[in-house]
């Protein structure tokens, strides 16, 4: 969807682990972004049919972005800015409550 | 005891950045809430890290300018708070200790903890966020926002993949093709949906923009010549695949039929003020049949809101304008906060440039609106088109509602789910109101939004607990 | 002009069961209804189904809503019968929570004195210590202060939405007519019936009118000799988004819906006619349903609201037949979830044949005589 235009020097560049493998961001950009330059799609599916979306607006007024960050179920990755080692899962609708309603 | 200060700033765009540098420069206390990390608003978004990286070029005269802009606000002594998200806005509590002019509080999500900030004065600069525009296939992954591709090239130097296709109308549709352009990408088609019919019933706003708003026209001209491939007068849209973007098809007018392979559909029908939050303080609201869009009541000359004597609008939220309108009125809202608390600038007031300013910006906008109303090939949806994307509900599920009395977009949700969802309207609300209009044969003047409230965005238990100041949680239960 | 031989006025969750109720006797129903901004309790819904706490001081209402109770399964087959619409009805018990030793000791005190005032009559709910909640529901991890609970069997919930919906269509699908954006302002007496005047100038006339409609009914109710001190009282509700099933009973303050998303509460204010909601009131709730349910904690809260409940001055319905608009009837109440089936299967009779059970004169306007909330003499 979409490609970038040149990679970011070394002391631009953040890790992420998405769903396992990593991919590589730009510094100060969204997590949605680098999502988006690494591929990743869908990035969710809705709860009620299961059909695929990724991000629409990346400014925050779509919610089609969510995603788990850091355990967090249900952020918008589009207003998260990436940090070096943030974990993050796709394709969740609902969020674990870690088995049977056990706490966190 | 709840944080206070004189004046509270959500927002840090054109408007936002212009009214907290006028209160401060007046001697005010300004907290700006930004739910960006950097200062700039849409428009100028990370022009900082964009100036840093060499690439100002790419955006074009208005976007350097905001460079300047960001470094006066950072520079002008304000409180600015990033991440910080405003997830409402509520009269102030009774502290009971007879303060005069107690304000509004912010209640805002900052560092995983809901907050209470309270200011006499409070001004709102939340912006614009474009049209919404339901067509079959428009939420498949691949399919975006113009603006969107904006942000992406900005904030992490991305652009479309090859082949893409814009789709739309408007002065942004024909700035961002020349962005891309001169950043080394170019659509493989531009679909306009501009109606030339429009544009002929326009000539009359026209001549006073001429006299208002060269600048802007000129623009235009200039933004048109040699954008590539175009197809004009298209009436439909289309976005086909399976589980992402493959091709998009369209129809024109004439009736003229055609598709083209895509990895990337970018689609633009015109912007909507952000009225979330003036929404959920229940202000008063006005419909511009102009602009096809409800703004909330406010004074011209000050932004003070008609049904809050504490809280301002100004910029975009309030009608949208342009970066120019916007800085204008914000200052002119800062100065009134500042004024109404019993500050002044040094060197008395200077109100007049400011408010020629915002005359002029203000002048070219029906003659924008005349030349690109909402266009034809979003207006009447399908009924297996989704309008609410969040709670998958299609234009069909909309229709049938109506049919079964329901009177507007308040039980709209009630009988479809349509604005039930964590967008809370943004993306259907727009829709939705002119789909029960239409059902009603009114006009959307007629058919208000539906309510929205605290929280105007999702707010984790744990968070919204920590607004709970009171001990014992036991009396109200 | 139309006409019919019963109108009720309101479409919320009274009107639209009577309504219901009506439609399914012989006679023939027209329900009107007002527009998109109205109040409306009914969209503040909380859900329940629930009897263990109602009736403090009128015995006959906690009969009455363990009637409603009873009746409420068949109830909800008949809807879906008559509708296809499913109200996600269960009734497998209900929970009030305890999380200190003064609350254990007041649901203590409450059930004693429920007890006590049903005599030899049964009232079944008891207080569960915490290992017998965690008996009764296994895999829900309760935070630490939760010492005890009340417990009934015959509580329950539904989904008030689909409910609502469910009313109306079944109505419609019966042959009742319903006219929304019709607000009721005026009455007049034509020959042996009456004829309703709306704010938009239509007329509708019928033998018998049935005033349901919520808070607008103490002034258009008085028009007809009627009575009615109920004052607005708000509550206010946070929702989650969707979660994975895991909790199967409702908690009084906190029950997961038929679409997973976990609603919460529930506050009581008397602020008049303000149904926004509050910062303040949503840091408790959520502080408490975390103190509750500490799995909770980074789910989020994604829509809140407030509503205004009618509120009687004792909690309990009103149901009363005009004496100078004779077949003019009012019924209010603040728990229309519950009592929705009694007043679709209970109240039709009353308004066509005068039927009653014994005990019924009890809910009039009549109790407060005497009182502050008595009739205002001229």
């Amino acid at each position: 969807m979409l490609v970038r235009r040149s990679e970011p020097p070394a002391d631009q560049s953040a890790r992420l682990y998405v769903d396992g493998r990593v991919i590589a961001a730009r510094r100060g950009e969204s997590v949605a972004t680098a999502l988006l330059a690494a591929g990743v799609s869908p990035i969710r599916r809705t709860g009620l049919s299961g059909a695929a979306r990724a991000p629409y607006c990346l400014m925050g007024v779509c919610f089609e972005c969510l995603v788990t960050i850091d355990g967090q179920a249900n952020r918008q990755a589009c207003m998260t800015p990436v940090a070096d080692g943030m974990k993050v899962e796709t394709g969740q609708a609902r969020p674990r409550l870690n088995g049977l309603a056990q706490p966190a | 005891m709840t944080e206070q200060t004189d004046v509270v700033v959500i927002g840090a765009g054109p408007a936002g950045m212009a009214a907290a540098v006028a209160a401060a420069e007046a001697g005010a206390s300004v907290v700006t809430l930004d739910d960006q990390p950097a200062p700039g608003g849409q428009i100028w978004r990370a022009v900082e890290a964009v100036a840093a990286r060499g690439d100002i070029g790419l955006f074009g005269g208005d976007y350097g300018k905001g460079l300047a802009a960001v470094q006066r606000f950072r520079a002008a002594g304000v409180d600015y708070r990033p991440l910080c998200r405003v997830v409402g806005v509520e009269d102030a509590e009774d502290d009971g200790d007879g303060v005069e002019d107690p304000g509004g509080d912010v209640l805002y999500l900052r560092d995983g903890a809901a907050r209470r900030l309270n200011g006499r004065r409070v001004i709102i600069a939340t912006g614009a966020y474009e049209r919404p525009t339901p067509f079959p296939g428009w939420t498949l992954p691949g399919v975006m926002s113009l603006g969107a591709a904006q942000i992406a090239l900005k904030t992490g130097d991305l652009a479309p993949q090859a082949p893409f296709v814009l789709a739309g109308q408007g002065p942004l549709l024909l700035l961002l093709a020349a962005q891309l352009r001169a950043a080394g990408s170019s659509p493989a088609l531009i679909l306009r949906t501009d109606d030339p019919a429009s544009r002929r019933k326009a000539v009359g706003h026209g001549a006073r923009a001429l006299v208002f708003g060269p600048d802007y026209l000129a623009k235009g001209l200039r933004w048109t010549v040699g954008l590539g491939p175009a197809v004009h007068d298209v009436t439909a849209l289309k976005a086909e695949g399976d589980e992402r973007l493959e091709a998009v098809s369209w129809e024109t007018a004439r009736g003229e039929i055609g598709r083209i392979d895509a990895a990337c559909l970018l689609v633009h029908d015109g912007v909507l003020p952000n009225a979330q939050l003036t929404r959920s303080m229940r202000a008063r609201h006005v419909y511009d049949s102009g602009a096809a869009a409800w703004r909330p009541a406010a004074s011209l000359g000050t932004g003070l809101l008609d049904s809050h004597e504490w809280a301002h609008v100004a910029g975009d939220c309030a009608g949208v304008a342009g970066w120019a309108g916007a800085m204008a009125a914000g200052a002119l809202a800062g100065q009134a906060a500042a004024r109404a608390l019993g500050k002044a600038a040094p060197g008395g007031w200077s109100g007049w440039p400011t408010h020629a300013r915002l005359a002029r910006a203000r002048a070219v906008r029906p003659f924008l609106d005349a030349v690109f109303p909402p266009a034809r090939a979003f207006l009447s949806p399908g009924d297996d088109v989704l309008v609410c994307r969040c709670e998958e509900a299609s234009a069909g599920d909309i229709r049938a509602a109506a049919a079964l009395g329901a009177q507007g977009t308040n039980q709209l949700k009630a009988f479809a789910r349509v604005g039930m969802g964590p967008c809370q309207g943004r993306m259907c609300a727009s829709s939705a109101a002119r789909l029960l209009a239409d059902a009603k044969q009114a006009s959307p003047a007629h058919v208000p939004l539906m309510r929205t409230r605290m929280p105007i965005s999702p707010v984790t238990l744990s968070e919204m607990a920590q607004l709970n100041q009171g001990e014992d949680s036991a009396p109200l239960f | 002009m139309e006409s019919a031989d019963v109108i009720v006025i309101g479409g919320g969750m009274v009107g639209a069961a009577i309504g219901y109720g009506l439609s399914r006797s012989s006679a023939d129903v027209l329900l009107l209804d007002e527009g998109d901004d109205a109040i409306r309790a009914a969209r503040g819904n909380f859900g329940l189904v629930w009897t263990q706490s109602k009736g403090r001081g009128l015995q006959r209402y906690q009969e009455w809503s363990r009637e409603s109770a009873a009746l409420w399964g068949a109830f909800s087959e008949e809807i879906l019968a008559d509708t296809g619409v499913a109200t996600a009805h269960e009734q497998n018990g209900g929970l009030g929570l305890c999380l200190s030793e003064s609350e254990v000791s007041d649901a203590a005190a409450l059930i004693q004195t429920m007890q006590d005032q049903a005599g030899n009559l049964p009232y079944e709910a008891e207080m569960l210590d915490r290992q017998a909640l965690e008996d009764l529901l296994p895999g829900v991890a309760f935070g630490p202060e939760v010492i005890a609970g009340s417990y009934c069997v015959h509580d329950g919930h539904a989904n008030p939405l689909k409910l609502l919906r469910g009313l109306h269509a079944g109505m419609q699908a019966r042959g009742g007519r319903f006219r929304p954006g019709a607000q009721a302002i005026e009455f007049e007496r034509d020959g042996d019936g009456y004829v309703v005047v709306a704010a938009d100038g239509r007329r509708f006339a019928a033998d018998k009118i049935v005033i349901g409609c919520g808070h607008g009914i103490p002034d258009l109710a008085a028009k007809a000799g009627l009575h009615c001190p109920t004052r607005p009282q708000r509550g206010q509700v946070l929702v989650t988004e969707r979660v994975e099933p895991m909790l199967r009973l409702p908690l009084g303050s906190i029950r997961q819906t038929d679409e997973g998303s976990i609603m919460m509460g529930v506050s009581h204010e008397d602020v008049g006619f303000d149904d926004r909601n509050t910062g303040d009131v949503a840091g408790a709730i959520a502080a408490r349903a975390v103190r509750v349910l500490p799995a909770l904690a980074n789910v989020n809260i994604v829509r809140a609201w407030g509503a205004l409940r009618v509120m009687p001055p004792d909690g309990c319905p009103i149901y009363d037949e005009s004496e100078t608009w004779p077949g003019v009837f009012m019924a209010t109440n603040h728990s229309g979830v519950t009592l929705a089936a009694v007043h679709a299967h209970r109240l039709p009779e009353w308004v066509l044949e005068g039927r009653t059970a014994v005990g019924f004169e009890q809910f009039s306007a009549r109790r407060f005589d005497g009182t502050e909330y008595a009739r205002p003499t001229l």
